[in-house]
Order: C-alpha cells, then structure tokens, then sequence
C-alpha cells in the first residue's frame, strides 16, 4: 500500500511545527556517559546511565496490548476505565469491571480522555494529503473536489467533509510513489521486547497501548524493519521527567547491548546509537572488538523546555552522514569519518532508566537526501504559492480541483497539475483564526497525528456526534481517535506552540 | 456514610492542622487515583466510594483497591510512651509496650487497640527503646503548617506531599531537643540536591550564625557539614551512594543523637552514611529545614515523620535469627544465645545457652531477636480482604478485613486473633498487598497517568 510522505520539515520557522507523523526508536544503556551539562551556579548530578542488560531474555516478550480508556478530571483525578457514553451538556458515564454502577461525572468537569484500543469498523484509508485550516486543525484524506467555496476530504474517521475552502491555510500532498518500510506501531508484534535487568537499574519493559509504546523503567525493544541506505526515521516523543532514551540504528541485534561489557555479548553487528537526553544528544559508534566512538556531543536545550517532541532522523550511507532534526529543526548532522558502520537494518529503542516515555507515530522511509524547504509564501500574500516536486513555484490563485488534477490560475491562464507533481500549496489571505477552547469544544486528537476542534455533543458507542463552523454536523468514528482534550494543555510541544507549517 | 466525620473528630487534636477535612484518596491497582470520602467499607461489601465530581456514590469490590488514604492526623494517646518497637514474622510492626511474655503468648499494650496479644511464635524481634517512642511530627497536612523562604519559591503542598520544581526553602519547628530520626519518602523526576538543615531556628533560608547540621542529599552523594557560629561550616564527612542509580524514589531516615554526636543517613533500610561530631554536639535549635538547591530539580516528600532517637543503629546490632536460639543483645555489646523463658517485672528470665537459668534486667538489653523456629512462615495471602493498615506515628498491621466504620476498624488476623483498632488512628489501609508485583509493567500507561496526578 502506497503511503504519503510527511510533509515539509525543515521549514525555516518550525515553531509551530507538531503536526506530525512518523517516528521509531531505538536504544542502548550505558551508552549515556556523558554527564549533561551543568546550569550556571549549580551543581547537576550526572545523567545515571543503564545498562542495557546482560540479563536480556532470550525470547521475545508478549504483553497484551491495553485496551482501557483513561479519564481525567478537573480535581487531577486520573481513573482507568471505559467511556460509555459522553454528552455535553450533560454527563459522562464510566464503566469498570469492579464497579457496580458506573460513574457520573458532569461533563464539565471532564478535562481529556485518553482513548484506549477499539477495533475499527471502517477502513483506513491511505491519505493524499494533509492541510491545515485557520484555527490551527490538521486533518489528512483524499480530495474529492475543491471550488470556489468547497474543499471536499474524504477522510477516514469521518467520511467526507466538506471544508470552507476560505478557511484552508495551507495543503500538503503525499508522495504515492513510496511507501513506508515501517508505520506504528500497532503493537508488539514483529518487535523483540529486551529486558533491561542490571544491579543498577530497575528493568522493565515498553508496553503498547493504543498507536503508543510506553515505559517508565528501563527497557528496550527492537525490530527488523530494513533500514535502507538513505533512510528518514520520524517518531514522536513525549515524557515526564528527565528525558533519556537511545535510538540504536543499523542494528543486526534486537537485544539489548551493555556497552561496558559489549565485547563478551553475544556477536552483533556495528550499529549506531543516537542519544536523546535532556541536555544533549549524541552519536556513538558501537562494535565489537573496537573502542566505542563519540561522533559528538551536542548540548540542545530542546528537550528540556518541552514534555513533547518530533523526531526527525536521516541518515546517507553515501556520505556517511547521520542528521537528526527536532520539531523541524536540524539539531546537529554527525559524519563518521571512518567510514558508516551500521551492518543491520534494524532498530532498537532502550530507555535508559529514567523518567517515563511515550512513543508514538513511528515512520520509516527511504529519503531522496533532500532537506524540505522553508515555507515561502506570506500570510498577508494575496497570492496562492504551489510548490512543485521538481522546485517550481507558482504564484497565483488555486482555482479548483478533482480527485486527480489541481486547476491554477496563473494570471488569467488556468494550469492543470496532477496531485503527484504537487508538492504543497500555501494559500494567501488566510489568516489564524487560534483561540482557546470554549465549553463543550474538545480537541480530538487522530491516531497519527491530526487533529481537529469540534463542538462535542455526544459520544455513544463507536460515534462521535459534533458539530463546528468548519466542518457541519459530523458523525465521527471514535476508533480512529487518540485523545479528547476538553482544557487547552499549557504547554504542548517543546516549543511551546501547536500547530505547523507545510 | 459510615467513615464521614473521622477526619474532622481528628482535626481536633492538633490545632496547627486545617478547620476543613482532608479529602480521602483511593488509589487503584491499575494507578487511578481519586479524591472523595469512603462511606463504607466492608470485605463483603466493598467500598462505597462518594467523588466529589460525581453524581452519586459508588461501590468498588476490592479487587482493584491499592490504598485508601485517610488522612487522619491521630497522635499517639497513651498514658505510657511506647518504649519498644514489636516485630514479627510476617513483616507486622507495632510500637507499644512489653506487659508480658511467656513461653507461648506475648501480651503488649497499644494506643490504638489496646491490650493486644500474639502467639510468641509470631514474634521476630524485640527492641527495647531506651528514651521510649516520641513522635514530634506527622504530616505534611498543610503548607499552613510550614514556614517558607522569602521571594521566590517553589514549594507548594498536594495531597500529603510536599512539591517543589525549582529552588526554595521550607522549614519548622518541631520542639526537637537532644535527638531527632527523620524519615520521608523522596520521589524525583530529574537530578535534585536537597540541603536538610537539623536543629535549626531558621525557617526560611540558610543562617550561619547559628549552630546547626546540613546534609546535602543528591543521587549519587550524602554529605555533612557542620554550622558553628565563628567557626563557620565544615564538612565532616560525605557519602558516595550507589544504590539510587535508575531510581526515582526512596525512602531516606535521617538521625542525630546529641548524648553520643551521632549523625546516621538511611536509604531504603540501609544505612548510606555514618557521621560524628569529636568536637561535640554543637547545634540548639528545634527545627528542620529543607532547601532545594536545583533550579531545575523536580522531587517531592511525603509521609514525613519526626520521632526522637534512642542512638541506636539498628544495621549495627543486627543479629542474624537461628532456627533454635533466642539472642539478646545486651547494651555492653554481649550477645547471649539461649531461651527467653519469660518477661515479667521489667526482667527476663533467660536460659543461657539453654542450660543456666539467669535473669536479665530490661534495662540492660536492646533487643531480642527471638529463634526463627524451623518452620517457614508463609508469606501473607493476596486475597483482596487481607489489608495492611498504617498507624498513625508508624507501624502496621496486616489483617484480613472484616469491615471499618466511623469508630473502629474491625478485622480477623492469624497472628493477633479477631481485633478491632480506633479507626482514627489508621493513616491509610493498604489492599492486594502484592499488587505491585502484579502491576509491574503491564499498567505502564496507568502509571503514566499517575504520574500525571498534581
């Protein structure tokens, strides 16, 4: 199945940059032996750094995937459970097993709800584009038709909507011709869970809930997933405390590896191990029988002004080149100048001990070794800017579109342009409309990323029942939903902003 | 609404505490956590369970129940000081005091449940608490009851703990005279360094210009200092600790004995530092301060308690149980192995290498650490009904449930018989006494969620 290529990343102004899609991980212990940097005047305990385990099970570790929902509430309560039924005004009923009738809650005093696994009962469908509208929702589907007044998507959660074409800020087109090497995860299958089980650390292990590997003890898992030699590896990240994780690339070996002891662990080939922390990020060469090699340090404060980020990763066999870019932004691109060392194609993702993780959206590709462009056109521009595959840029005014060709107008001359030459649109004139949210609003947040604003009404077994002045009434199908958010979050992203830019 | 009023009847008791009621917190197995009041608990029944957000009450079984926090702020009521610290076999600890022991039964009074006793099998250990049991200070309750630094500072008070995110300073008094052991659990997201200052008069910042003890607690370092007035600081000692690597909470006990100039650092029942001033124990204030170092540091504490300190180092005397021999530890440092046939009358009557009767007074032994017999004892079922109840001013009991109400919590105990305690003295009860085992990580999106709890 052919599936889109994120849209722009590095974009000269990423701060708004969230949107996003794709991520993976991978991991090592004891590969943090760096302590981090060290704030004017203080003195800032080392990073401990894990050790992967000499311990690690042989076998892989199934843990059934979690399928409860979570509620949180007003008061900071926080209670595991299941929807049964949302309305607003009203109540929300909570069901557990070991309770004997569920709990009613006013709405009002709902804050989110954390959606657990559901089947889906409609299919998924592979997205031709995604767009951003002027108060800052992002959704992805495949368009129908666009007219002077109309955009219409067809989407997987909810069917087609027809969107104000006046309201749509900028558009994304999603490459067809390449699909993803690897796109979750979806659970645990095809992953190898490694136990991390040292004298020093307490081990334990990531669990899968709902589009999300989670950990809060040091752990590792790792899959093969075919890593070519010009790769772009996207994840999201979100955690709670200090941030301290690796990411072993190019790996031939799905358990985790104690660097101290490497050269008695069972063989494995070269591998790379990146290395986020909350201070800095790093790469390390590892290989048997070789002293292990620091391809440099960088300190970042990236990781320490947020409890989220996007992940970007390339990687160039050809020019033995890694670059790793956070929320867009190129943080550092290491050369190892011995030559590229990863001789596996897969992945491992180790936390490494401290603090609680969650990972999300993971997405590997092969990248064309090019860096996205900067987002080119002004808001207050008249003018539409569409971007073509092979650099061009039109300036003039999107006139329609089909399901197979965009119609722009350059001056009085209509063009026609097939969706896969496009690359985005940027249309003019439109500005943010981004405001807080209002009682009964929630901010429904889609598996992979999306996410959209809508007057919530009710929530009644798999359907989501709203309304909104961009999108009509709408029946939506709640299995495609990550999260409710009913209270703006104070700080969403390492930059502290929501949205992006193409 | 059987349990209603158990917060306010304690209130009473210590007026530094707040006129309105702590909410009652439950926690799930699952790591749900919410605020409410219990209005019945029974193990046929369940929990009725009343949120504030709620339409209505709800009726939990037990089978996901962790922890109910009650809140209560009891203190011990006795005419006697409990002077001796009862263990037991199954992990029980009771602090009370000795009225009898015998070949087969152990007879001991107790504030919250009166005269109680065991089979002498059940018992593991006697200690004799030389300057008895005195607790100072339980809590926190409140932010009401804690001095704060000037200006900025970061900490604020939820739920039973103290939370800070940057720097500050927050301290009081609490009549601390020639001894204090400070205990409090510790839990942190980020690298910390917290100064706790002992005996000091000042609150809310750091005085040298007046005696006192600072430790400074960071992940990998316990080290002490001294504060003298003309003087000025000195370190007398520092720690490396290897045993918090990867963690993110512990449980730190931290004791000063004027008499011998002792100073010890706990962590987690093991001893992590031990520290002595030659020049003599220089400091006269009466409080405790503690101070986040960090701008960006991220730890809070809670279940502080502050008890006097007999001297005694508990890792130092610790006696190795034999299957056939009771040991006394006496205060010369001997260790006789025999049977300790009785105690009455402040004296035991001791079988010394179970050939010569001698008898032995009270007040020259620590402890005793009775035989551990040949049998095994097994480890507490995990039946939902079998709790763990936590006194206020330490010590627990584990117990199969029978019901609690606004008096008395009623239960069933292999060691102890049928029993009944005041329920306000029960700071929280603890239920599947092995669910964190069972969580592990298969909740791992559940404690990502409590961690998320303000």
């Amino acid at each position: 199945m052919k599936q889109p290529t994120p849209f722009g990343i590095c974009k000269a102004s990423l701060s708004r940059w969230v949107f996003l899609t794709a991520g993976w991980i991978i991991v090592q212990s004891q590969e943090t032996t760096v302590a981090p940097p060290i704030e004017p005047q203080e003195v800032t305990s080392p990073e401990p750094s894990i050790s992967e385990g000499p311990e690690a099970l042989p076998a892989a570790i199934v843990i059934e995937p979690m399928s409860a929902d979570t509620l949180h509430l007003a008061n900071g309560d926080v209670l595991s459970g299941r929807l049964e039924q949302y309305d607003y005004p009203g109540d929300t009923s909570w069901n557990r097993s070991d309770i004997q009738q569920a709990f009613a809650f006013d709405s009002q005093a709902v804050h989110q709800i954390r959606l657990g696994d559901r089947a889906k009962t409609t299919p998924k469908l592979s997205p031709s584009m995604t767009l951003q509208l002027s108060n800052g929702d992002q959704l992805s589907g495949i368009m129908e038709s666009l007219d002077d007044t109309v955009l219409k998507l067809n989407t997987s959660f909810g069917g087609t909507l027809d969107l104000p074409a006046d309201q749509v800020q900028w558009a994304v087109f999603h490459r067809q011709d390449q699909s993803y090497l690897y796109e979750g995860p979806s659970g645990l299958d095809g992953w190898t869970v490694g136990e991390v089980n040292t004298a020093q650390l307490d081990g334990g292990q990531w669990a899968y809930r709902n589009g999300s590997f989670y950990a809060t003890k040091a752990a590792s898992i790792a899959r093969m997933v075919g890593m070519p030699d010009h790769m772009q590896l996207e994840f999201d990240l979100e955690w709670k405390g200090s941030l301290n994780i690796a990411v072993a690339l190019y790996t031939d070996y799905l358990q985790p590896v104690s660097l101290a002891e490497k050269d008695s662990e069972p063989d494995f080939g070269g591998f790379y191990s990146l290395q986020l922390t909350s201070y800095a990020v790093n790469v390390l060469m590892v290989k048997q029988k070789e002293p292990l090699q620091y391809l440099g340090m960088t300190q970042t404060p990236v990781f320490r002004q947020g409890t989220k980020a996007h992940v970007d990763v390339r990687t160039n066999k050809a020019d033995q080149s890694i670059s790793l870019l956070v929320n867009g932004k190129l943080i550092k691109r290491w050369v190892d100048q011995g030559g590229f060392a990863g001789q596996g194609k897969g992945i491992r993702l180790v936390h490494q001990g401290q603090g609680s993780v969650r990972f999300s959206n993971l997405k590997i590709q092969g990248w064309d070794g090019r860096f996205e462009s900067p987002p080119s056109n002004r808001v207050q521009s008249p003018n539409d800017l569409m971007t073509l595959r092979n650099g061009d840029k039109l300036v003039g005014r999107v006139g329609s579109a089909t399901a197979e060709e965009i119609t722009f107008m350059i001056g009085e001359t209509p063009t026609q342009t097939p969706h896969n030459q496009i690359e985005k649109i940027e249309w003019g004139s439109v500005t943010d409309t981004l405001r807080p949210l209002r009682g009964g609003e929630a901010r429904a947040h889609l598996l992979g990323g999306d996410h959209l604003t809508i007057q919530l009404r009710r929530i009644e077994g798999e359907h989501m029942h709203s309304s909104s002045p961009l999108y009509g009434d709408t029946t939506l199908q709640i299995s495609h939903f990550e999260r409710l958010d009913f209270v703006d979050a104070p700080t969403t992203t390492a930059n502290g902003k929501q949205g992006a830019q193409p | 609404m059987l349990l209603m009023g158990i917060a306010t009847s304690l209130q009473a008791q210590d007026a530094t505490h707040h006129s309105t009621p702590a909410p009652e917190i439950i926690e799930l197995t699952d790591g749900s956590t919410l605020h409410g009041k219990a209005h019945a608990l029974s193990a046929s029944q369940g929990l009725e369970w009343q949120h504030p957000l709620a339409r209505h009450p709800v009726t939990f079984d037990l089978s996901h129940l962790a922890r109910l926090r009650l809140h209560t702020v009891g203190r011990i009521e006795a005419s006697r000081q409990p002077d001796c610290r009862f263990e037991f076999n199954n992990g029980d600890l009771i602090y009370g005091n000795l009225l009898s022991l015998k070949s087969n039964a152990v007879e001991f009074q107790t504030w919250f449940g009166g005269t109680m006793r065991s089979d002498r099998q059940a018992l593991k250990r006697i200690a004799f608490l030389k300057t008895g049991y005195k607790v100072l200070y339980e809590g926190p309750n409140n932010i009401d009851e804690w001095q704060l630094g000037a200006g900025q500072n970061g900490w604020s008070y939820h739920d039973g703990k103290l939370k800070i995110q940057s720097r500050g300073v927050i301290g009081r008094d609490f009549q601390l005279k020639d001894s204090v052991n400070l205990t409090f659990d510790m839990r942190w997201d980020r690298p910390y360094q917290l100064s706790i200052t002992l005996f000091t008069d000042t609150f809310n910042r750091f005085d040298y210009r007046q005696g006192s003890y600072i430790f400074f607690l960071s992940p990998q370092f316990v080290s002490f200092q001294r504060v003298q007035p003309g003087t000025g600081v000195l370190t007398l000692g520092q720690s490396r600790i290897e045993t918090l690597n990867g963690r993110s909470e512990a449980r730190f006990s931290i004791r000063a004995h004027r008499e011998s100039s002792r100073f010890i650092v706990y962590i987690n029942d093991e001893p992590a530092g031990r520290f002595r001033d030659n020049r003599g124990f220089v400091a006269q204030g009466k409080g405790i301060s503690f101070s986040s170092q960090l701008s960006a540091s991220s730890f809070e504490l809670s279940n502080l308690l502050v008890t006097q300190w007999d001297g005694s180092d508990e890792a130092e005397g610790e006696i190795e149980p034999t299957p056939e021999n009771d040991i006394l530890s006496l205060v010369n440092q001997d260790r006789p192995k025999g049977t300790v046939v009785a105690i009455e009358d402040e004296s035991i009557e001791f079988l010394l290498r179970k050939e010569r009767a001698i008898r032995v007074p009270v007040e020259r032994v620590k402890q005793i650490q009775f035989n551990s017999g040949t049998d095994i004892p097994s480890p507490p079922l995990a039946e939902p009904k079998t709790i763990r109840a936590h006194f206020a001013g330490g010590g627990s009991l584990s117990f199969d449930l029978i019901s609690l109400d606004h008096d008395q919590l009623h239960g069933q105990s292999s060691t102890f018989g049928p029993m009944s305690f005041r329920s306000d003295s029960i700071r929280q009860i603890e239920f599947n006494l092995n669910h964190q085992a069972l969580q592990k990580d298969e909740a791992a999106d559940a404690i990502w969620n409590l961690q998320s709890k303000p």
